[in-house]
């Protein structure tokens, strides 16, 4: 019953926007099951008034008849067909929206513990498996059993003893087909799992190409790929022999049916209680009782598998963001930021993940090219992790604590410059700043107010970050730059584009701002990506910007450009940057190193760098690379 | 910044459909000729029960014609239909058992042999296609190809079916039997239409599915800033545009699906109705019979059977050229050559053991040379620049430089791991032709940068498929040993037998890194090739491991030859000689004294490493 309330709540939240739509398809199904119950009786009386030379006009009249049924209820499914799919993905559509945009409301530790691949398989791929549910399933089963009554109930008319007996041989057919169908999903499963598992296997060793190559391994992946296509084959066969026997069941079952029923005719006519044309009626129905039977049971199958869909999608609906709305109850009006640059303040802040999972937002960067910055602690073997970073970052299970007992402030309109190792504590600094997580203990106040009271997006529409690797989107240069906002007009975008002094390369952009980028910008070099987060970035108006400059190497010419965007960028704006050279480093007003999440010093810049027993200006001398790595 | 490419289509395969699909026939002949026999059993078997059921009518209302059968009594008649259908059964169950003897093995040889392929390619190249496309590669297209041979007995059956019942139906009454199946045939025509325009919109519809999961994909990958700019509405709001997209996408190619399929379902329902008027008259004045009509009505929807599946077997014939590119694609060699080669199978047996090539003087280095290597990446235009370079047996080479420097790739050239552009390799003075092919154990053994480590057990992942029985039990302690692996082993829940990689234990970046150095190690190679360590190692452990490297797998006078990436002192310290690349070329090369005191880029490079 709690199966079928879930049913219920789903088909109500989904069909409600489109109840006229569904009435049509409820019409459609129905009226087309009422014609093919129809159809038969006029075969049949043809046949009785031909064999007993009735009137000729009458007969005409209903073959012609019987032509116009069949063609009404050719057009009453092909528009069932139809309309079902509209219902179905205008639902379905709806659904992963909600789905979409319920996870991108989830926080980031939900989002670290998985892959996008898995996520994208609960929003799309099990989406997709409710389409038939959405479509026909409910009313499908309703509908074919509403077909089955109803060949049993005409039957009954003919003779009562065929009703009871169309109804035993109903019931008989869907309890056999119910006992072999545990059998056939289980064994389909288990041919499913073993060809799951041999491509899971071809699509590993494909990416680990070089490992095995190069240490004469080929022969062992042959061989183990031909014990995986063993073990599927022997899946498939046994699953696809029993298929062979459960079509034997109930064909011969029909076979049964239809001979008796036949019998039955003949008998009924030798006794001359029905005529010729009735026994054809009588084995037409039988016949008619087949494809429903059949068809009921695979759809009460399709439920389950729906089922098991609508189970998952519950449970991801289920996850509910742990950084609330506001701590404080919100005071009326709505907390806002003011339009000047915004002072920040951290005061005894501690934090460590809560995910179960340590991550680290550079792990990836760093060894994905060669690195010769040395990365001397003992943890920093736990720490990096290549193409493979998700799972380094998983190996630590007990979450250490990030930042320790952090205090630090920075005035209104002046440019911090935050140092320090990989794992030291500076991205998970910046992402308390957008209360993608609250401090666990200790406050940061933004203008001076705990941001607890800030709404997120409150924040997040006054503080801009540009982050070392840049996400782009498959669309055009305009969403791109306005993250698909399209209240912002092209004359904004184009006046930052000046702005910034790209226009050199906004022309030569072959369809302006409706040029598509490629997956993830991979035409572009990190330079050219982050200066699109610059525009991001201003097309917001911020008072606090963030920036994690590109390590990677830059050519002269978008170094150039970087440079005069982070001057404009800075500009009347209180800044933290993340540096990486020595150049960014000397914008800054004050400094503060970080390591191992705890403050090793911070102060204003020009102090110490005068001051030679400073970590700073000890880190002037052996160069940056080795700390900032 | 590029603009996107239009979907490029694939060049035609090397092979046409026909000859592929002959080649596949002659591979296992005698199940492809069961299947044929019991399929056309099956359909054949098709005519009797309309033929039963005719004799029945015509006996109760008294038209039944004596011949041969036709003194039958109505009883003995329903007996022998239910006898008919007993042996369909027996010819269905015969059908599954050849079409499984058939399709099995072929899949599983398609796919061995396209592995193989897909493995033999340049091991650091990227592959032509994205993974994930790969796999369905390996499935749906292989599964495509190899299950189109069973279309001919299937249509060669329908057809069988259909020229027997329309000469039955014929003798019957032959201006009916066109009433009756012209109709259906006339809406197979019109279908045709609706099939080409179906494929149009399947290929549309496919466009609009893979943008709603590459859509996906980017905004789950880019979560964090998303939150950031507080976009998560705008987001989902496109996201809901290219819904809508796919939703008229797939909504047009339903529609045609529709029409190819069911209008031709339709128009035989009107010649069915034709058939009830002018039975209904041929009734009334004795020229047809009730017998007739049943008869006609059980042959008219199967033998449109044919007509239909006549669209469905010319779509199929189209994609197999599609297909057949798409595998070719991924092989990256001819089909005759990369696919079609029969290998053993083994579907119910267990494989061979394998065997490994013993350590026979033969492969014992005395020197490597490597003269005027070069190798051009093809986008970037980056790479190595006339590369020579010599190692002595027993020797400990470094290769080191900045970022970028084309260390590694110096290593995956002389691997042939990237395929060279120019020069020249010999070993012990004699050229090697194909490197991949040759730098294999017990020449040579690999870590990668970045290794993979794949999902099974960690004692799996380092043998590799070499057997503890040939006296590699020693062996694989020894390597473990010597890569500095077995306190982390110790710690694992299962030791040796944890499953790691991708779905198993995650281990740490520098774990994977040691774990594949005992991989190396316990192929007992020659030349130990080794690209930087201590991307994932702290200073102390990538000094244990060189230190245990050279003790322990070197006592005798077979010590291995190491050439290594690295920039770390602790290596450099090791070396007998030092290559200093910059910017893909030569800079240098030397003992490390050597190059301290003349080469700028060494001194420079040494400065930098001040912990080490």
């Amino acid at each position: 019953m709690l199966l079928l309330k879930q049913y219920i709540r789903l088909l109500a939240t989904y069909f409600r926007p489109q109840r006229g739509r569904v009435a049509l398809l409820a019409l459609l199904l129905v009226g087309g099951i009422g014609l093919q119950l129809l159809n038969p009786q006029l075969v049949r009386y043809v046949l009785d008034t031909a064999q007993q030379g009735g009137a000729l006009t009458t007969l005409v009249a209903a073959a012609l008849l019987f032509i116009l049924f069949g063609l009404l209820q050719a057009g009453a499914t092909f528009g069932a067909t139809y309309v079902g799919e509209a219902v179905s993905w205008t639902a379905t559509n709806a659904l992963r929206a909600d789905l979409a945009l319920h996870c991108l409301r989830l926080d980031m530790g939900f989002h670290n513990a998985r892959t996008p691949g898995e996520l994208i398989e609960r929003i799309d791929g099990d989406v997709s498996q409710l389409a038939d549910f959405f479509s026909q399933l409910v009313l499908n089963v309703i509908a074919n059993g509403l077909l089955v009554l109803g060949v049993i109930v005409l039957l009954g008319v003919e003779d009562w003893r065929l009703g009871v007996a169309a109804f035993t041989y109903a019931l008989l057919i869907l309890l056999v087909l119910q006992a072999v169908q545990a059998r056939t999903v289980r064994l389909w499963d288990r041919a499913r799992g073993t060809s799951a598992a041999l491509y899971g296997f071809i699509e590993e060793r494909m990416a680990g190409r070089e490992d095995v190559r190069a240490n004469g391994a080929v022969p062992y992946v042959l061989r183990r790929l031909l014990l995986l296509q063993r073990d599927t084959y022997l899946a498939r066969y046994a699953a696809r022999v029993f298929g062979i026997f459960t079509f034997a069941l109930t064909h011969l079952f029909a076979v049964a049916a239809r001979v008796l029923a036949l019998g039955f005719g003949v008998w009924l006519f030798y006794n001359g209680q029905v005529t010729v044309g009735a026994v054809y009626l009588i084995v037409y129905y039988v016949g008619l009782l087949q494809d429903p039977l059949e068809k009921l049971r695979t759809e009460i199958e399709a439920l389950q598998h729906a089922t098991a869909s609508i189970n998952r999608i519950n449970a991801l609906f289920a996850h509910q963001p742990q950084v609330p709305a506001t701590v404080a109850q919100p005071i009326t009006p709505k907390l806002e930021l003011p339009a000047h640059p915004l002072a920040v303040e951290f005061a005894g802040v501690s934090f460590h993940y809560n995910d179960a999972l340590y991550t680290n937002g550079n792990a990836s960067k760093l060894s994905g090219h060669e690195q010769n910055g040395a990365v001397t602690n003992g943890a920093a073997d736990a720490l990096i992790g290549g193409d493979q970073s998700r799972s380094s970052d998983a190996i630590i299970t007990k979450a250490p604590a990030v930042l320790h007992d952090l205090s630090f402030t920075l005035a209104p309109g002046r440019v911090l410059g935050l140092l320090g190792r990989t794992g030291s504590g500076k991205t998970t600094l910046t992402r308390l700043l957008f209360r993608l997580y609250d401090p666990l203990t200790g406050t940061i106040k933004l203008d001076g107010t705990d941001l607890r009271h800030f709404d997120p997006p409150t924040i997040r529409q006054r503080v801009g970050m540009v982050t070392q690797e840049v996400q782009l989107f498959q669309a055009s240069l305009r969403e791109n730059l306005t993250f698909f906002n399209d209240r912002v007009d092209d004359e904004q975008i184009l006046a930052v584009i000046h702005e910034l002094g790209l226009e050199r390369w906004y022309r030569a952009q072959p369809k302006g701002l409706d040029t598509i980028l490629t997956g993830g910008g991979s035409g572009l070099s990190a330079g050219e990506a982050q200066l699109l987060a610059f525009v991001r970035v201003f097309l917001k108006a911020p008072g606090l910007v963030i920036l994690d400059e590109a390590s990677s190497r830059l050519d002269p010419a978008t170094e150039q450009l970087l440079e005069r965007a982070i001057d404009r960028l800075l500009a009347n704006r209180t800044g933290i940057i993340i540096a990486h050279r020595l150049a960014t480093v000397e914008r800054a007003d004050d400094i503060l190193i970080l390591d191992g999440g705890c403050v090793v010093e911070f102060g204003e810049r020009i102090h110490l760098a005068a001051d030679p027993t400073s970590r700073f200006a000890q880190l002037l001398r052996t160069g940056l690379q080795e700390a900032l790595a | 910044m590029t603009v996107q490419a239009p979907n490029q289509p694939i060049a035609k395969p090397s092979m046409a459909t026909l000859p592929f699909v002959w080649a596949l026939i002659k591979m296992y002949p005698w199940p492809y000729l069961g299947y044929t026999l019991a399929w056309s059993a099956f359909s054949l078997l098709l005519l009797l029960p309309g033929l039963v059921e005719q004799r029945i009518f015509d006996r109760l209302t008294g038209d039944a014609p004596v011949n041969l059968w036709g003194a039958w009594s109505v009883w003995t008649l329903l007996a022998a239909m239910a006898g008919v259908e007993v042996m369909r059964v027996l010819a269905r169950y015969w059908t599954l058992l050849s079409d499984m003897a058939f399709q099995e093995p072929l899949r599983a040889l398609l796919q061995r042999n396209l592995m193989e392929s897909v493995m033999n390619q340049p091991g650091a190249q990227p592959l032509p296609v994205a993974p994930g496309e790969a796999v369905s590669r390996f499935g749906d297209d292989v599964a495509e190809v190899k299950d189109f041979p069973v279309w001919l007995p299937d249509m060669l059956g329908k057809l069988l079916f259909a020229l027997v019942a329309l000469i039955i139906m014929w003798r019957i009454n032959w201006q009916m039997t066109l009433v009756a199946v012209g109709p259906g045939l006339l809406g197979l025509w019109l279908a045709k239409f609706a099939w080409s325009r179906m494929l149009r919109a399947f290929e549309a519809s496919a466009l609009a599915r893979d943008a709603v999961k590459g859509y996906l994909g980017e905004i789950l990958g880019a979560v964090q800033a998303i939150k950031v700019a507080d976009a998560e509405t705008n987001v989902i709001n496109h996201f809901q545009r290219i819904n809508a997209t796919r939703r008229k996408a797939e909504l047009r190619e339903k529609l045609f699906r529709n029409l190819a399929f069911s209008t031709s379902d339709q128009v035989t329902q009107v010649g069915i109705g034709l058939v009830l008027l002018l039975a209904g008259l041929g009734i009334r004045n004795g020229s047809f019979t009730v017998g007739d009509f049943a008869l006609f009505m059980s042959y008219i929807w199967s033998i449109t059977w044919f007509f239909r599946d006549c669209g469905s077997f010319i779509g199929d014939y189209q994609t197999q050229a599609i297909s057949l590119a798409r595998l070719e694609e991924l092989a990256q060699a001819p089909i005759a050559e990369a696919l079609l080669p029969a290998r053993p199978i083994y579907l119910t047996q267990e494989p061979p053991p394998l065997t490994f090539p013993e350590r026979t003087a033969q492969h014992r280095l005395q020197t490597l040379t490597v003269k005027g290597l070069t190798y051009r990446h093809p986008s970037s235009g980056q790479g190595i620049e006339g590369i020579d370079l010599q190692l002595q047996a027993g020797s400990f080479t470094v290769i080191t430089g900045r970022v970028g420097a084309g260390k590694s790739t110096l290593l995956r050239v002389l691997l042939g791991l990237l395929p060279r552009t120019a020069g020249e390799i010999r070993w012990n003075g004699e050229p090697v032709a194909d490197p991949a092919t040759f730098f294999t154990p017990p020449r040579t053994a690999y870590t990668a940068q970045v290794p993979r480590l794949f999902s099974e057990s960690l004692r799996d992942n380092i043998l590799m498929g070499r057997s503890d029985s040939d006296g590699t039990a020693n062996n694989l302690a020894a390597a473990i040993h010597a890569a500095v692996m077995e306190a982390d082993i110790e710690q694992l829940d299962a030791g040796l037998d944890t499953i790691v990689g991708p779905r198993g234990v995650k281990l740490s970046g520098g774990q994977m890194q040691r774990s594949a150095a005992a991989r190396m190690f316990v192929r007992e190679a020659e030349l130990l090739v080794f690209d930087d360590l201590s991307s994932a190692l702290d200073v102390e452990t990538e000094r244990l491991l060189w230190d245990r490297l050279r003790r322990q797998l070197g006592p005798l006078a077979a010590r291995p030859t190491c050439l290594v990436v690295a920039h770390r002192r602790a290596a450099l310290r090791q070396a007998d000689h030092i290559i200093v690349l910059k910017d893909g070329k030569l800079d240098d090369a030397g003992t490390l004294d050597a190059l301290l005191a003349r080469c700028a880029e060494m001194q420079r490079l040494w400065q930098q490493e001040v912990k080490g």
